[in-house]
C-alpha cells in the first residue's frame, strides 16, 4: 500500500541538519575573510572583559578576543575534519569496493585485519599513531585519518556486496566493461546515499575526535587557536569566566550535531 | 449445533492517510460449534483484516471498526481489553502465515507453547508440562522432549507451523481462526497439516475459520465458504456447490487459477 | 562454553597480534631508546653498555617474547624518563581509570534502559519528541565539554563536589566513588543518549514483528508483550552497543581524567606521550588494548547467551 502521506512530510533532520552547518559555514567563511579582531593579539586591559557589544563573546585569558578565536578554531577544526574524512573516505572506498566486488582470500585477510582495528576506539588508535609521529595539525589529520579507514571500508563493502550480483553487473561484464569500469563508474554511484550519510557521521566523529585531540594538547599547536585546546585553557577559569569554555564548547556541539542531523536526515 | 460466534455488520476501516480507506465492508459471519468454514478471496481481499478482527488483533488508533462480534454473549468489538485478553489465546486463537516469524525467535519452543496456560490457566508446573508434552504428540511432532527444548530456527518450516497450532490449541479453544497457515510450507507439508487442522476438529470439537486463497484446499477442509473480494464477501454457501456452480464471475476465476496438479504429487503422504 | 571457549583463544591471538604490531611500530619508528635517554653526545660506549642493559642489542623477534613474557608476569620494562619499573608507574592507575570506565557504563544502562522503554511506548507524543530532541544535542556534547558543564553546575553552583578534589581509593574509597560519579556521568551521559535511541527505535520494530502479533493473541496484556517477548530481542542490538560504548568510555576516560584532575592511566600517557618515554606509552596502551578486548570478548559472550542462534551458526 502506498503512503502518500510520507512523502509530503518534511525531512526535518535534514533542513535542521542543513541550516546548522550551514549556519557554522558561514560562520567559519567569514573568519577567513576577516575575524572582528586579530585571534592572537592579546591586550592586557581586556583580560577576561565581560560579553560586551565590541566583544560578544568576551575576551580571555589574554585579553584575546573569543568570538574572533572561535571563528578561527572551528575552521581549523573543520579542516583537519575534512582532512581526515578525505582520508578515511579515500582509501575506505579503494579497500571497501576491491574487497567486496573481488572477494576472496584477499576479501578475507583484509577484513579480519579490518575487523580488529575497528574494535579499537579511534582516539586510542589516533594516540598510538600521534605517539609514534609527533603531535601536530597534520598529524592528527593521517592519524585520524587511518582510524577512520576501516569502518568507512566496512560500509563500502557491504554495498558492493550487495551490487555486485544484481542484473546490471552482470550484464556490464557481458557487454565487456572492465572491472574498474564497473566498480568506480558505475557500482560507486548507486551507493551514494550509504556513503554520503556516512560521510557525515564521519564529520561527526572527525571534529569530535579533533576536539578531543586538541582538548588533550595534541593536535594544533598554540599559538593558532583551536575549539578543543581553547576548552582545556578556559578550564581553569570556569568560575571566574564560564563564557570563555561555553562558547568554543557550544561551536563543537553545534558542528556535531548539524552533521548527525545530516546523516539522519540523509540515511531516511 | 449452537452457534458461538455471530459477526455482523462488520466495517473496518483504515484513518492513517488522509482519506479514509474502507477495508471490510459489511462482513457477516455466523460460526457454528465445531464446524470448519472457509475465507476465501485474493490478498488485499479483507480476509485477513476480518480474521484480525475476530481474534481481538486489529488494536491500532487509526482503525476504526463498526458493528458487532458476538462470542457468548459478549461483543468483543466493544468489551474492554481486560476482558478480550480473557478470550483470547483461551477461548478464540489463532495460527499465523509464516511460522518462523510468527514465532519469537528466542525463546523455547516449550515456553512458547506452554505461555497461554500460564496466562489462562492456575495449573502447575507439572500440570503444564505434562499437558505441553501431549499436546506436542498431538500435532503429531516426533520427538517432543527434545522439540520443547528447542529453539524455531531449529526446526523445519512444517515443525514450526506445527508448534504454533499446538500452542493455539493447548487451552482447547472454542475458535481457531488459521490465516493461511500453509502458504509458506511446500506442497507436501501442505497436505499434512490439513489433515491434522481436520483431525483436531473432530477431537477437540473446536471450531476452524480457515483463510485461503486456494479454494481447492478450502473444497478438501471445510463443509462451508465465504468468497470475498474488495472488502464485501460477494459469495458464500455449501463449499461443494459453490464448488461446482460458482454465481460469480470472480469465484469462476478463483477456481479457473487452481493449478492443475498431476494426481500423485497431491495425493501422496510427504515425509519430514 | 563451546563459543565461550572460541571466543576467548580469538582473543588471546589477537592479543598477541595487536602487542606484536605495537612492539614492532615502537620499535622501529621510536629511534634509539639509549640516544634518547643519554642525549646525542653520549660516548659510544656508554651508549652500548646502556643498549646491553636495556637489551636493545638482541633481535627484534627474541625481545618481543621476553617482552610479552615479562608483560605476562606484570613486568613492563624501565621507563626511560624516570628509570623505574613501568609497572610500579601505572599498576595502581588502572584501578582509576578502570573504575571510571564501569561506572560509567552502569550508569550509561540505569539511565538508558527504562528511558528507552519509556520513550517507545509514548512513542510520537511529546514526551517522546521531546525525549528525542534533548537526546539528539546530548549525543553531540563532547564527554569533555560535558565534564566541564558538570564541573560549572554540580561542582560550583550546587557544590556537591570540590573539583580538582580527587581522592585516592587506597585513603578513602567512598569519597573516591564520590567524586568518580561526576566523571562517569561526564563519559556516560552522550553514550546514554545514544543506547535511548537506539532502544526506542528497535522497540518500536520489533512491536510490530510478528512473534509480537502471537504474543498479543495468546493473551499477553501490553506489558507482558513488552517485557517477555520484545525485550529480550531488542536487547540484542542493545548488547552489541553497550559492547563498543564499553571500549569507547576506557578509551574516552583518558580524556575526561584531564577535566577532573584524576590521575589515572590517560594522564601518565599523555606525560609520556610528550617525554618520548616509549615503555610506559606502550605499556598503558597494550593494558587499553587489553582491556577493550576482554570487554569486547564479554559481550560477544553475553550476546551469545541471550540469542539462541548464534551457537548453531558457528
Amino acid at each position: 500500500m502506498s503512503k502518500p502521506g510520507i512523502l509530503f512530510k518534511k525531512n526535518t533532520n535534514l533542513i535542521a541538519g542543513a541550516v546548522l552547518i550551514g549556519f557554522m559555514l558561514i560562520f567559519m567563511l567569514a573568519g577567513i575573510i576577516r575575524t572582528p579582531y586579530d585571534p592572537n593579539a592579546m591586550d592586557a586591559s581586556l583580560k577576561f572583559a565581560r560579553m560586551s557589544g565590541s566583544h560578544p563573546f568576551g575576551c580571555d585569558n589574554f585579553g584575546r578576543d573569543i568570538l574572533s578565536r572561535v571563528m578561527d578554531g572551528s575552521l581549523s577544526t573543520f579542516k583537519v575534519a575534512l582532512g581526515t574524512v578525505f582520508i578515511g573516505t579515500f582509501f575506505g572506498i579503494l579497500i571497501g569496493a576491491s574487497t567486496g566486488y573481488f572477494g576472496g582470500a584477499f576479501d578475507e585477510i583484509l577484513m579480519r585485519i579490518n575487523d580488529a582495528v575497528f574494535a579499537f576506539p579511534s582516539i586510542l588508535l589516533a594516540l598510538l599513531f600521534i605517539s609514534l609521529m609527533g603531535g601536530g595539525t597534520y598529524q592528527v589529520m593521517i592519524a585520524l585519518g587511518i582510524a577512520f579507514i576501516p569502518s568507512f571500508a566496512r560500509i563500502v563493502r557491504a554495498e558492493f556486496l550487495k551490487q555486485k550480483n544484481m542484473d546490471y553487473v552482470k550484464s556490464l561484464r557481458l557487454l565487456g566493461a572492465s572491472h574498474f569500469r564497473i566498480m568506480f563508474i558505475h557500482i560507486l554511484p548507486n551507493t551514494l546515499t550509504v556513503l554520503l550519510s556516512s560521510i557525515m557521521i564521519g564529520f561527526n566523529n572527525a571534529v569530535l575526535a579533533e576536539a578531543s585531540m586538541s582538548f588533550l594538547g595534541i593536535g594544533v599547536q598554540p599559538p593558532d587557536p583551536s575549539l578543543g585546546r581553547m576548552l582545556s585553557e578556559a578550564q581553569a577559569y570556569l568560575y571566574k569566566a564560564p563564557y570563555y569554555a561555553i562558547f568554543p564548547g557550544l561551536a563543537i556541539i553545534l558542528l556535531i550535531l548539524g552533521f548527525s542531523l545530516l546523516s539522519d536526515g540523509i540515511s531516511k | 449445533m449452537s452457534v458461538i460466534l455471530e459477526v455482523t455488520d462488520l466495517n473496518i476501516e483504515f484513518h492513517d492517510h488522509i482519506i479514509p480507506e474502507t477495508v471490510v465492508y459489511d462482513f457477516d459471519l455466523t460460526l457454528k460449534k465445531g464446524e470448519i468454514v472457509g475465507l476465501v478471496g485474493e490478498s488485499g481481499s479483507g480476509k485477513s483484516m476480518s480474521a484480525l478482527a475476530i481474534a481481538g488483533l486489529l488494536s491500532r488508533k487509526d482503525m476504526k471498526k463498526r458493528g458487532s462480534i458476538v462470542y457468548k454473549g459478549k461483543d468483543l468489538l466493544t468489551c474492554p481489553r481486560s476482558e478480550l485478553r480473557l478470550i483470547q489465546g483461551n477461548d478464540i486463537s489463532m495460527v499465523f502465515q509464516e511460522p518462523l516469524t510468527s514465532l519469537n525467535p528466542v525463546k523455547t519452543i516449550y515456553d512458547q507453547v506452554e505461555e497461554p496456560l500460564r496466562i489462562h490457566t492456575k495449573l502447575g508446573k507439572e500440570e503444564r508440562y505434562e499437558k505441553v508434552l501431549s499436546i506436542l504428540k498431538d500435532v503429531e511432532l516426533r520427538d517432543p522432549e527434545t522439540v520443547m527444548r528447542q529453539y524455531p530456527h531449529e526446526l523445519s518450516g512444517g515443525m514450526r507451523q506445527r508448534v504454533m497450532i499446538a500452542s493455539a490449541m493447548i487451552t482447547e479453544p472454542e475458535i481457531l481462526i488459521a490465516d493461511e497457515p500453509t502458504t509458506a510450507l511446500d506442497v507436501t507439508i501442505e497436505k499434512q497439516i490439513i489433515r491434522l487442522l481436520k483431525r483436531l476438529n473432530k477431537e477437540k470439537n473446536t471450531a476452524v475459520i480457515f483463510i485461503s486463497h486456494d479454494l481447492s484446499l478450502v473444497n478438501t477442509l471445510c463443509e462451508r465458504v465465504l468468497v470475498m473480494k474488495g472488502g464485501y464477501i460477494v459469495e458464500s454457501g455449501i463449499t461443494h456447490d459453490i464448488f461446482n456452480s460458482p454465481k460469480e464471475e470472480y469465484t469462476k476465476k478463483l477456481i479457473a487459477a487452481i493449478p492443475k496438479l498431476p494426481a500423485g504429487i497431491y495425493g501422496r503422504d510427504g515425509n519430514e | 562454553m563451546k563459543y565461550a571457549a572460541k571466543k576467548i583463544v580469538t582473543m588471546v591471538i589477537t592479543l598477541i597480534l595487536v602487542t606484536f604490531f605495537v612492539f614492532l611500530a615502537f620499535n622501529f619508528i621510536s629511534g634509539d631508546a639509549a640516544v634518547s635517554m643519554l642525549g646525542t653526545n653520549a660516548s659510544p660506549e656508554r651508549l652500548a653498555a646502556l643498549r646491553h642493559e636495556l637489551g636493545l642489542d638482541e633481535p627484534v623477534l627474541l625481545r618481543y617474547v621476553k617482552w610479552f613474557a615479562g608483560f605476562l608476569r606484570g613486568d613492563f620494562g624501565i621507563s626511560y624518563s624516570y628509570r623505574i619499573g613501568v609497572a610500579g608507574m601505572i599498576g595502581e592507575k588502572i584501578p582509576v581509570t578502570l573504575t571510571m570506565a564501569l561506572y560509567a557504563f552502569v550508569i550509561m544502562i540505569v539511565i538508558s534502559i527504562p528511558l528507552g522503554i519509556f520513550a517507545a511506548m509514548h512513542q510520537e507524543g511529546w514526551i517522546d519528541r521531546g525525549v528525542s530532541v534533548i537526546n539528539q544535542v546530548i549525543m553531540a556534547i563532547p564527554p569533555f565539554f560535558s565534564g566541564i558543564l558538570i564541573t560549572l553546575l554540580f561542582g560550583r553552583i550546587f557544590r556537591l563536589f570540590t573539583p580538582g578534589g580527587y581522592v585516592s581509593y587506597r585513603t578513602d574509597f567512598a569519597g573516591f566513588l564520590g567524586y568518580m560519579f561526576f566523571p562517569a556521568l561526564a563519559i556516560a551521559l552522550p553514550k546514554a543518549a545514544m543506547a535511548v535511541r537506539l532502544l526506542r527505535g528497535t522497540l518500536i520494530r520489533e512491536y510490530n514483528m510478528d512473534y509480537v502479533r502471537t504474543a498479543f493473541s495468546r493473551g499477553n496484556s501490553t506489558k507482558d508483550v513488552l517485557y517477555h517477548h520484545m525485550l529480550k530481542n531488542a536487547l540484542l542490538p542493545a548488547v552489541t552497543f553497550f559492547g563498543m560504548a564499553l571500549a569507547d568510555m576506557i578509551a574516552g576516560s583518558i580524556i575526561v581524567e584531564q577535566v577532573f584532575s584524576i590521575p589515572g592511566l590517560g594522564r601518565i600517557l599523555l606525560t609520556s606521550i610528550s617525554n618520548r618515554d616509549y615503555p610506559v606509552v606502550m605499556a598503558v596502551i597494550v593494558i587499553i588494548s587489553l582491556l577493550v578486548l576482554i570487554s569486547n570478548t564479554l559481550v560477544d559472550i553475553i550476546y551469545s547467551l541471550i540469542d539462541p542462534r548464534i551457537n548453531l551458526n558457528e
